[in-house]
């Protein structure tokens, strides 16, 4: 008798991947794929708003010693330092409260003061700026940057950077803006510019050692500002002569890389033809600019509340655009 | 005695490429033009267009009956609703009156449909049905009022913008224009007569874009004639009508984009008279007169029938001071000069002015400015030099206010240097006592002393054109080029009650007067509200204009025949 092979229905193979789920995987992994590849494609063509690049400014050691600052004015709330309040000099205010200002017997021997910038350690920096006559604000003095010690308040000359205020050109530095990542200070002069000719620019130094560099030259700079663009940093400098924002941008060590180009018309946000930048700020995606008058003569340090415009980050190209219109003030 | 603002005369000045740099090679940016523009500063005079005097009629007739505001004709039912719902909103009527009810003149721009971009969010689905947006503007305050009506009637919304231009309707941009092209400046700036404005005119591209009065706070547009490369920009006032400049220049495609403005523009006419000296010759006088960085209009080499009389004479200094309640005294010390690339703090918005003297002889004179007068803590100073053609000039230093309250004693500083070669002496009328030392005096208002310069065999006095001063300080030293010479920023503080004015300062010690002699001569001038070294302001026909009470002192130089 023969026997019959009989075949047995093989059990079932087990799968590794159940083929709806290999579908949904291959879907899946090429949607991965896909988002990898446009997020680089993006990356590239989309770049977020630049950032400011003083986040890291310290508070003074100062306002906590009760020795220096009376304590109820360090412990009554946010303090905040000034250059534009009726006092000559520096001022340190707690807001929101009606206490009288505090001001160290030496923040007003370099005269009135106009820009101010603070390092990580809570020191000050701080450049004279006459405010509507020469009797405290000598010419000699224009091209000296002060610094208020983080522990004893005490506030001397710093740094004299090149060139010279004159009769016909009284102003010196008009911005100071310090840069965190570059542990460097920037410097906006228009020193020793003429009716015929930009002397001024952007001079950046090492706080550590006073050491200075020229980073902007052949412009008159009133206001300058380092943002981190997510490729590096770019210098922002509002023009004396001309109501525009112009940027450079910087390499690893802080310095120029390129050659300036135009980055805001204020005309386009409706700056007057007098007007200028005056201040920079980026917060939020949008760039602030306070705007004033500005003609090199003494009269330009009367100027009304500045008027503040804005331009909002266009992600798709990469620029700044401005917005028609005031912007609500921007703070100290 | 009060008086309104008299208008400032037209002087046509070549600009020179001052104030302006090129473009540092950024693509894009404005630029001086290269070749020199011709910049007119308007004489405002009246209103000379038929168009603008109806519409200036209009505008006292809305001022008495409600709602105060100037409407725009011509709409449709809908529109016309929309806008006699705006003007009545409450809001709208208090953003057009004062805090007194006075009315304000205020004029509606635009009756449109509102685009979805026009707007607020919130308000988006209200309009789903149409709303309409009145645009008013508040001439005034500058404000731009936007006021959104349904469909219904009822005011959904009013945004007020101040410091805000309103996109003008067509008809006023085609006044604007008008007025440009039958200004006489315009004619002037251009280089032709008014027939061949008319004639190039017509062949021109015009546009009218926007621009700003920055210091008359009024509402400006620019019309712009275009032929071939060449440009001319002038800036009109459609809250007076009235031109404000022309400046014609050649254009030099994207990368010479100019922007002009009624402070630019200003600035730019000025400029060369701080480089410049300009010669004035008349009535038997002829001097140099020049602006300088602080010391104001300095006149120079003054000289009578050919003969040299004065090297110089200049404010170098305005010293206002305020008493306060704890006995000390605030104040500043003003600088006056150029507008541009100066050590001034109140600077000119318009040139000097010549105008003829009834019966004979010219006044000279100028006015230097703060932003905001005549607002409190804003000052306008004058020097006013007035030439007789026998022989006698007076030079006065003038304010007219406001100043920051009552209370507030003026002391403008003048220097006058004589001839080199003269010696002084000081006179009683009746006893002439040489002054062979520096040294210092204080007269009393009234009092008739007089100094007397000797140069060879010919002699003139200096002596005080008292006018509002109580006293005065005066002062003769030797001239040195550090001590005034040149620009002097600042001599002396704001607020001495006595003859520590600055000048005691070169006086220290005593040096021999030798054959160079300065004068300083320091009236003392109290203010008074509403009646000396004051303004205010006041509404005419819903515009706010200036009220003075001005104030003067100085000196007479007269020369011995």
């Amino acid at each position: 008798m023969s026997r019959r092979r009989v075949r047995s229905t093989p059990p079932p193979r087990r799968r590794l991947f159940h083929q709806p789920l290999l579908i949904g995987a291959t879907l899946g992994g090429a949607v991965v794929v896909a988002g990898i590849i446009a997020w680089a494609l993006l990356s590239t063509a989309l770049r977020p708003a630049p950032t400011s690049t003083g986040g890291c400014r310290g508070t003074p050691a100062f306002t906590a010693n009760a020795a220096i600052v009376p304590a109820e004015l360090g412990l009554a709330g946010q303090l905040a330092l000034a250059t534009d309040r009726p006092e000559k000099g520096l001022t340190l205010s707690a807001l929101g409260t009606t206490l009288l200002p505090y001001q160290h017997p030496s923040w007003d021997d370099a005269g009135f003061l106009g820009g101010i910038a603070y390092d990580q350690a809570g020191n000050i920096y701080a450049a004279p700026t006459p405010r509507l006559s020469l009797a405290d604000n000598p010419l000699a003095g224009q091209a000296t940057i002060w610094r208020v010690a983080s522990a004893s308040a005490d506030m001397r000359p710093f740094v004299t950077v090149p060139g010279a205020a004159t009769a016909r050109n009284p102003y010196g530095i008009m911005s100071l803006t310090y840069v965190c990542g570059l542990e460097r200070l920037y410097a906006g002069t228009v020193l020793g510019a003429t009716p015929t000719e930009e002397r001024g620019g952007v001079v950046m130094i090492d706080p550590a050692t006073g050491e200075q560099t020229a980073t902007l030259t052949g412009f008159d700079v009133l206001s300058v500002l380092i943002v981190e663009t997510g490729q590096g940093y770019e210098l922002y400098a509002g023009l004396a002569r001309r109501p525009e924002v112009i940027a450079v941008a910087l390499d690893a060590r802080g310095q120029a890389r390129e050659a300036p180009r135009l980055l805001l018309d204020l005309t386009q946000a409706g700056a007057s033809a007098s007007e200028r930048a005056r201040k920079l700020q980026v917060a939020g995606g949008m760039l602030l600019v306070d705007l004033v008058p500005f003609n090199y003569s003494l009269q330009s340090s009367a100027s009304d509340l500045p008027q503040v415009r804005r331009a909002v980050w266009a992600w798709d190209t990469r620029a700044w655009v401005a917005q028609q219109g005031a912007a609500a003030q921007t703070g100290p | 005695m009060a008086r309104l603002i008299p208008l400032p005369a037209v002087l046509v000045l070549l600009a020179a490429l001052t104030g302006c740099a090129g473009t540092n090679g950024v693509p894009g940016s404005t630029a001086a033009p290269p070749t020199t523009p011709i910049t007119v500063l308007a004489e405002r005079t009246g209103v000379s267009s038929p168009a603008a005097q109806e519409r200036i009629a209009r505008f006292q007739t809305a001022l008495t009956q409600a709602p105060y505001i100037l409407a725009l004709a011509g709409l449709d039912p809908a529109q016309e609703s929309a806008q006699g719902a705006a003007l009545a909103d409450e809001r709208v009527q208090t953003a057009t009156r004062t805090a007194d009810g006075q009315r304000l003149r205020a004029e509606v721009m635009t009756v449109a449909v509102a685009r979805v971009g026009d707007l607020p969010p919130a308000l988006r689905d209200s309009c789903a049905a149409g709303c309409v947006r009145v645009i008013v503007y508040v001439h005034p305050t500058a404000t731009t009022l936007t006021i959104i009506v349904a469909a219904t009637g009822t005011v959904l919304d009013m945004q007020a913008l101040p410091s805000t231009q309103p996109e003008i309707p067509r008809e006023l941009a085609e006044l604007a224009t008008q007025i440009a092209r039958t200004a006489p400046e315009t004619a002037q700036a251009l280089g032709v007569t008014p027939s061949e404005v008319m004639a190039l005119m017509s062949g021109t591209k015009t546009s009218v874009e926007g621009t700003a009065c920055e210091r008359r706070r009024h509402l400006c547009v620019a019309p712009v004639f275009r032929w071939g490369d060449r440009a001319l920009w002038t800036i009109v006032d459609l809250t007076d009508y009235t031109l404000v400049a022309a400046s014609a220049w050649t254009e030099q495609g994207q990368s010479g984009r100019r922007v002009v403005s009624e402070a630019t523009l200003q600035d730019e006419a000025l400029a060369p008279l701080c480089d410049t000296p300009q010669q004035l010759a008349r009535d038997g006088w002829a001097l140099t007169y020049l602006l300088t960085s602080s010391d104001g209009l300095e006149l120079r080499d003054v000289q009578y029938q050919g003969r040299l009389i004065l090297a110089s004479v200049k404010v170098v200094d305005w010293h206002v001071g305020y008493a306060t309640t704890n006995d000390q005294r605030v104040g500043f010390s003003d600088a006056i000069g150029c507008p541009v690339f100066s050590s001034a703090a109140v600077i000119p918005y318009g040139p000097p002015h010549i105008s003829d003297v009834d019966g004979g002889g010219f006044v000279l004179a100028m006015t230097f400015r703060s932003p905001n007068w005549p607002q409190a803590c804003n000052y306008q100073y004058t020097l006013t030099a007035t030439f007789n053609p026998a022989g006698a000039a007076t030079i006065l230093a003038g304010n007219e206010g406001r100043g920051c309250g009552v209370d507030g004693l003026y002391h403008p500083v003048l220097r006058i240097e004589p001839v080199v070669g003269a010696t002084l002496a000081l006179s009683d009328g009746a006893t002439a006592t040489p002054l062979t030392t520096e040294g210092t005096a204080t007269w009393e208002a009234g009092a008739t002393p007089q100094l007397v310069a000797t140069v060879a065999d010919q002699s003139f006095t200096i002596a005080p054109a008292w006018e509002d001063a109580t006293r005065a300080y005066v002062f003769w030293t030797l001239a040195k080029d550090a001590e005034g010479r040149g620009d002097l920023p600042s001599i002396g503080t704001c607020c001495n009650l006595d003859s520590r004015q600055g000048p005691e300062q070169l006086i220290d010690p005593a040096e021999a007067l030798g054959r160079t002699p300065v004068l300083w001569y320091v009236p003392a001038i109290a203010n008074a509200e509403r009646a000396r070294c004051w303004a205010d302001s006041r509404l005419v026909d819903g515009l706010l204009t200036a009220e003075v009470w001005p104030c003067h002192a100085g000196v007479v130089v007269r020369v011995s025949p």
